[in-house]
């Protein structure tokens, strides 16, 4: 059995069909599409404005709402410091959550060291925002609340529609990091109430290197520009656009659209086999963030008494994470899973599990198969596991220092 | 009406370079090859590493060629950003010169802008005078070369000054790299536009000494030390490594020949012409000629008609493209920058297409001159 690829959250692989959209601008169609003066660059040009439409036509919105960043870390960056900026000296105010990508967490730090008030609203221990709270935390200089549509981490997903609700009622900015929703479920920017919304599209199996930033004209949100230059996207975002990712996020978005329902059903099938074949074989398994309201396609598992990076050691050939890929070097439990009220000594055994559009179902065995194994291994060599089996309370030893 | 016999457009000559350059073989042969790969970089299993890998190679290679530490080379989304990074992220007095690219020229509301004299060279003398101005340390921002005119800076001598007075200096070298010499150590900071030599859009590199004091403006996901976050435009970064490499490799010495040999023909058959720097160092492959009595959007549209695809500058401010902001700070006279267009030849442009822009430029002058003779008759 080869690798099996097991990090969806982390990035998905580049559709072949998107590819394929992609080719040719990487050699006859090579023009500048901010190049008004010649046939190259009014070919590349009318590329991107394609492209532009096909992202627009999946969120519901209108195509002079996308605006084309490098990537959703950028876009999240500019939703946040860009409505900062335009509104701040009147609203100072951004309510968010805990659990949000850490790009989000770090410029609200950054904010909040530039004089802005942060709102961080806890969340359940199924990972759920509370509508309410969002209601209750709103002031008069509230400007903005952004709070992500999917976690990354546990995949569960946020009542997007309620908080929209709230903030049009209230007339503060929505903004949502929807880069793990794209594509695992509908999503339509007017119907939800959304202001702003951040998407990738090398997590919707485009090319990397590409991101949008969805900023709604009615009601109108204005930002100030990060990056200022050549004045394209509106104003909003300069630099040369970059046609062959343009054309292959466009691509990414219709291959979406085209396929969410039936690939919804397929992957709610193979999680849920995924889920039965787990916790069937292995007792203390928990599974992290709501059981139903989750995208199809992530399990977040603490497999109790197991040190996850050592159960990863002992499946190599299961490409899976332990949280976050950007933090995934450090060794610190993840944030996430710790505002959820997950357990230090469980939160260091937890494993995310990313399926998508190319797992098969016996990669799923595969990988239940190993699982099992592997965690089997592991407690038969844990002493804690012995322990906790003789019935001892393993939070009540004292541990002698070292 | 200009009556011009519409050329068999199945021949199309590019001579845009300084806009973008087209695809290297070479890059694309790279990056399809990388296609197999999957993963992200930051991911510590297998297929990460593996990403991560291609990513390190592709910095490793592109600081050998650059001769500095791979910790210095920064990846972003293009020139665009990088420069908008460096100047963000300094606290501290900005200095410009007037004929930066808009992404140097806008940035920062609160820069000293740099003249230039007429043969747009900055005047080193201003320069002084505003670093004497300074009470901090300044950030220096004077391109290598100009986008418009190919015009080349004096770097050497304006690195002594700026150091001089405890500066940095920050070079945007997109359209020097791979077609001039640069001395890279000379410099504190730079970027680095993949598009503009051979790679892919979409990728660039803002170069960094460590001793400038830098505050990063984004935050994310601590990609690029912290200093750039996001997922990184891996196929994009092979690419632009790849496009270095073969841009390193080349001699523009015939293109040269062949801008001297156009510019030559033109001013013998038109000697009012007038040829935008011709008296100073340039770019091997730009050329700025002034058409008189012809406005440069006429004159594009009738190149376009046969085939020929040119600029009137920066491709990023078309729109307004008969102002160019370049040509005021030069102090061309008006009715000069009126007609002028901006040739930038491939490495690949031949004799034979060189020989068809001269003689085509050459049958929109005469066409126009008897027109105008027959208006005036």
């Amino acid at each position: 059995m080869h690798k099996v690829y097991l990090d969806y959250q982390a990035t998905t692989p580049c559709d072949p069909r998107v590819v394929e959209k992609m080719l040719p601008y990487f050699s006859e169609k090579f023009g500048n599409p901010h190049s008004r003066n010649h046939s190259f660059g009014w070919e590349a040009e009318e590329a991107v404005e394609k492209a532009r439409t096909q992202i627009a036509h999946l969120i519901n919105a209108d195509p002079k709402e996308i605006i084309f960043t490098s990537g959703a870390t950028e876009s999240n960056n500019l939703a946040l410091r860009g409505v900062a900026g335009f509104y701040g000296h009147k609203k100072n105010h951004i309510i968010t959550s805990v659990i949000e990508h850490k790009c989000i967490l770090d410029t609200c730090r950054h904010l909040q060291e530039q004089g802005f008030k942060i709102t961080y609203l806890p969340v359940s221990n199924n990972g759920l925002v509370n509508h309410e709270d969002v209601k209750n935390a709103i002031k008069d200089a509230t400007c903005l609340v952004s709070i992500m549509a999917v976690n990354n981490e546990i995949g569960v997903i946020q009542p997007i529609s309620e908080i929209g609700k709230i903030c049009r009622e209230y007339g503060v900015f929505f903004h949502t990091d929807a880069a793990q929703a794209i594509g695992k479920m509908h999503v339509d920017v007017k119907a939800m109430e959304i202001d702003l919304m951040s998407i990738s599209s090398h997590k919707i199996y485009g090319p990397k290197g590409i991101g949008v930033l969805y900023v709604s004209r009615k009601p109108r949100v204005r930002l100030n520009a990060m990056i200022t230059g050549g004045g394209q996207e509106r104003g909003m975002r300069s630099g040369t656009l970059a046609p062959m990712l343009c054309v292959g996020f466009g691509e990414a978005c219709v291959l979406a659209q085209q396929n969410m329902s039936k690939e919804i059903e397929q992957l709610k099938a193979l999680t849920a086999r995924f889920y039965e074949g787990i916790t069937s074989q292995l007792d203390d398994v928990y599974l992290n963030g709501d059981n139903g309201k989750r995208i199809p396609g992530n399990l977040n598992f603490s497999f109790a008494y197991v040190e996850g990076e050592g159960l990863m050691m002992s499946m190599k050939d299961l490409c899976v994470s332990s949280g976050s890929a950007c933090t995934s070097a450090s060794l610190e439990p993840s944030y996430v899973l710790r505002a959820i009220g997950v357990g230090e000594d469980l939160a260091h055994t937890s494993i995310r599990f990313g399926l998508g559009r190319f797992t098969t179902q016996e990669e799923v065995d595969y990988a239940i198969k190993r699982v099992v194994e592997s965690v089997r291994k592991l407690r038969a060599m844990s002493p804690l596991y012995d322990m906790a089996k003789a019935g001892i309370d393993i939070k009540s030893i004292q541990w002698a220092a070292h | 009406m200009l009556k011009i016999k519409v050329q068999d457009n199945t021949k199309k000559i590019y001579c845009d370079l300084n806009a973008t350059r087209p695809l290297h073989p070479e890059v694309k042969k790279e990056m399809v090859a990388a296609f197999d790969n999957i993963g992200n970089p930051s991911s510590v299993h297998m297929h990460g590493r593996k990403m991560r890998d291609l990513v390190e190679k592709s910095r490793r290679c592109i600081a050998d060629l650059l001769k500095l530490d791979t910790d210095r080379l920064v990846f972003c989304s293009g020139a665009t950003e990088a420069n908008n990074l460096i100047l963000l992220s300094f606290d501290g007095p900005v200095i410009v010169s007037a004929i930066e690219h808009s992404s140097v020229l806008h940035v920062r509301g609160d820069a000293q802008i740099c003249s230039v004299n007429k043969d747009g060279i900055v005047c080193l003398d201003h320069l002084e005078r505003l670093l004497k101005e300074c009470s901090q340390k300044a950030l220096v921002c004077i391109m290598a070369a100009n986008n418009e005119t190919g015009i080349i800076q004096p770097i050497d001598e304006i690195a002594a000054l700026v150091h001089l007075y405890g500066g940095f200096f920050h070079c945007d070298t997109v359209q020097a790299v791979g077609r001039m010499p640069v001395c890279w150590r000379a410099i504190d900071s730079f970027s680095i536009s993949a598009h503009k030599l051979g790679g892919p859009f979409g990728v660039g590199i803002l170069g960094i000494n460590p001793h400038i004091p830098l505050y990063f403006p984004f935050r994310g996901g601590g990609q690029e030390r912290s200093l750039r976050p996001g997922t990184e435009n891996v196929w994009g970064i092979i690419g632009m490594a790849k496009a270095m490499e073969v841009a390193f490799a080349e001699e523009w010495k015939t293109t040269e020949e062949r801008r001297d040999w156009l510019e030559y023909y033109i001013t013998t058959l038109c000697p009012e012409v007038v040829i935008v720097g011709r008296d100073v160092a340039r770019l091997p492959n730009t050329s700025m000629i002034s058409m008189p009595n012809i406005d440069n959007t006429q004159q594009l549209i009738q190149f376009d008609l046969n085939g020929i695809s040119i600029s009137t500058g920066s491709a990023c401010s078309s729109g307004k493209i008969s102002k160019s902001f370049v040509l005021k700070a030069m102090q061309v006279d008006p009715r000069v920058a009126r007609g002028c267009v901006r040739i930038s030849l491939g490495i690949s442009t031949s004799q034979e297409d060189v020989q068809f822009l001269a003689n085509t430029w050459y049958k929109i002058h005469t066409r126009n001159n008897e027109q105008k003779n027959q208006e005036s008759a």
